[in-house]
């Protein structure tokens, strides 16, 4: 079939023909998708990391299991596995505190927990090794100076950890929003999955796939530029 | 005061410190000596409790540290770091801020505290407040960490081996700076070394450790008059002794009544510095004398020299 660039334009245009505000809002989900699982990842990496650092033997142990475990077993698989199961044992977990399907988990909550469990093992690699080569001096100063714990930690220990983590979390949150396109093998309207179906509707494959690139690439250079001004920011000082 | 009574820290098999015992009076400068290794550091900390020894107490003004809530003890106590510890994201005035903010000071009065100790130690606020340490020369970083240590105005200063990245002629002034202090605010200082001349330069009292104990605690004076057998009189016996000695005592401690010809010293330069000055005037008596003040007495090679040796 020859390409006519008139009729794709109106097909990624806004009309009644048109695919442009399905392909926003996967756009939109997809954003929301990476920034929710990012975060949640970043909470629980922090918990990993002190766990493998300070945590009991206990507490270290699940957390190698948790990082061991996520790292070794594909994405793809863990999701299928997370998205089908989550469901379920949450379900079970309501049913154990009386609130039997009183509470339900969207499809939204799940992918975002799918995604975000995996990411937080990663995490977890990453903020320990930007903590164990922030200088031992500092935290004994903080100490020296009786900072309480929280104090130290938000006024000396996070940033200089931040600062060293920066590149890592850097790449993870590239991943992130890459890894979002995952989901749509269990069939959730993110980016990807509508060009999919738009490409597959109107015949128009190629093009569709080079638009959602083309959109993928926009998001992670804007995402670039806020990641480059909070690098500067924590530089202040050593440069 | 600071009372150390029986302190021993051990981990595993090792003892880092082993029942060691001393009495830091209060307004004093104490220099603990020793081998890298010897224990110093860890007996420092444990009198601010960054390290809780495993037998032993200290009591600080008769009171137990134990018995102090460790924020409030610290708080009381500065600490400076072995290799200053700054924190390199915060300017030099957030560093030195740093306990002031946290016991709730307000703005106006951390501001001045700021300046007063920048001041001090002769860093010009306009220049310094709003650098990172990491613009700073090795000496003005030190100084920085001593400023921030002082800052809430501590009456109890630890310094562990805090003039030990710098230049002889910047020691020199840091050192200075110190006594200085010390004499203004009356603070109690227990100061870590392994370098002997500022240990015999700044203690009132000197403790040498090594392999985890206290040797000898004792005067300057006595350590080298009276060194235990073996490793102090090793530490200390070296061939300059006599000059030490000289360098502890001052012209009015072996002036002698009458005059004498030629330029006078003051009687409160210390015995090696009037030697060098009979030595290069090729005199053997200068009259002793304060300022312009005629002098009465004098002071010569010979009742030099005999401050030199241990007392028959
Ligand atoms: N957590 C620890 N576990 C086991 N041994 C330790 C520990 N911390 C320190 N040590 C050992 O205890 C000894 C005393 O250490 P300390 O830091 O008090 O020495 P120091 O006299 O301050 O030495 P330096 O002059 O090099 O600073 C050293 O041999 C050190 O290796
Ligand atoms: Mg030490």
């Amino acid at each position: 079939m020859q390409f006519d660039f008139s009729t794709f334009l109106v097909l990624i245009g806004f009309g009644p023909m048109g695919w442009g505000a399905q392909l926003l809002r996967g756009a939109a989900t997809t954003i929301e998708i990476s920034v929710a699982s990012y975060v949640l990842g970043l909470a629980l990496g922090l918990v990993g990391c002190w766990a493998k650092l300070s945590g009991g033997l206990i507490a270290t142990r699940v957390a190698e299991l948790y990082t061991t475990l996520v790292r070794a077993i594909p994405a793809l698989l863990l999701i299928i596995l997370l998205y089908y199961t989550g469901t379920s044992m949450f379900d079970a977990a309501m049913g154990l505190v009386g609130l039997k399907g009183r509470i339900t988990l969207s499809g939204f909550a799940t992918v975002v927990f799918a995604l975000g469990f995996i990411k937080g093992a990663y995490m977890t690699e990453v903020f320990r090794g930007a903590m164990v080569s922030t200088p031992k001096g500092i935290h004994e100063a903080g100490k020296a100076l009786a900072l309480p714990p929280l104090i130290r930690f938000r006024l000396v220990t996070f940033p200089l950890m931040l600062r060293i983590a920066l590149p890592g979390l850097g790449n993870l949150w590239q991943s992130a929003l890459k890894d979002s396109a995952l989901v749509s093998v269990v069939g959730f309207e993110e980016l990807l999955n509508v060009g999919k179906i738009a490409a597959s509707q109107t015949k128009f494959y190629l093009s569709f796939f080079l638009l959602v690139a083309a959109m993928f690439l926009a998001i992670s250079l804007i995402s670039n530029l806020f990641i480059d001004r909070l690098e500067r920011r924590l530089n202040r000082g050593f440069v | 005061m600071i009372a150390i009574e029986h302190l021993t820290k051990r981990i595993g098999e090792t003892t880092l410190v082993d029942d060691v015992s001393m009495v830091v009076d209060t307004g004093t400068i104490t220099v603990v000596v020793g081998t890298s290794g010897a224990g110093k550091s860890t007996l420092l900390r444990m009198i601010n409790r960054l390290i809780t020894p495993t037998s032993g107490r200290v009591l600080i003004d008769g009171q137990d540290t134990m018995d102090i809530p460790e924020d409030r003890l610290r708080h009381r106590i500065g600490y400076v770091i072995q290799g200053n510890g700054l924190f390199p994201h915060r300017t030099v005035a957030g560093n030195i801020a740093t306990v002031p903010r946290l016991l709730g000071w307000d703005q106006k009065r951390i501001r001045r505290r700021v300046e007063e100790l920048l001041d001090l130690f002769q860093l010009d606020p306009a220049e310094f407040a709003n650098k990172f340490p990491r613009h700073l020369s090795g000496g003005q970083q030190q100084r920085v960490g001593v400023a921030r240590a002082l800052a809430a105005e501590p009456r109890l200063l630890l310094m562990d081996e805090p003039f030990g990245a710098l230049d002889p002629i910047i020691r020199g002034k840091a050192q200075a700076d110190l006594i200085a202090i010390q004499r203004r605010f009356g603070t109690t200082i227990v100061l870590v070394t392994h370098d002997m001349e500022e240990a015999f330069h700044l203690g009132d009292r000197i403790a040498v450790m090594n392999d985890a104990q206290l040797l000898q605690y004792d005067t300057p004076a006595q350590l080298l008059t009276r060194p235990a057998a073996g490793f102090v009189e090793r530490l200390v016996g070296s061939s300059d002794r006599p000059f030490r000695l000289l360098s502890l005592a001052k012209v009015r401690d072996a002036m002698e009544p009458g005059d004498a010809p030629g330029e006078p010293i003051d009687p409160d330069v210390n015995l090696r510095d009037a030697l060098s000055r009979l030595i290069w005037a090729g005199a053997d008596r200068l009259p002793v004398a304060h300022g312009n003040d005629t002098a009465t007495a004098h002071i010569s090679v010979s009742g030099i020299l005999s401050h030199g040796r241990p007392p028959q």
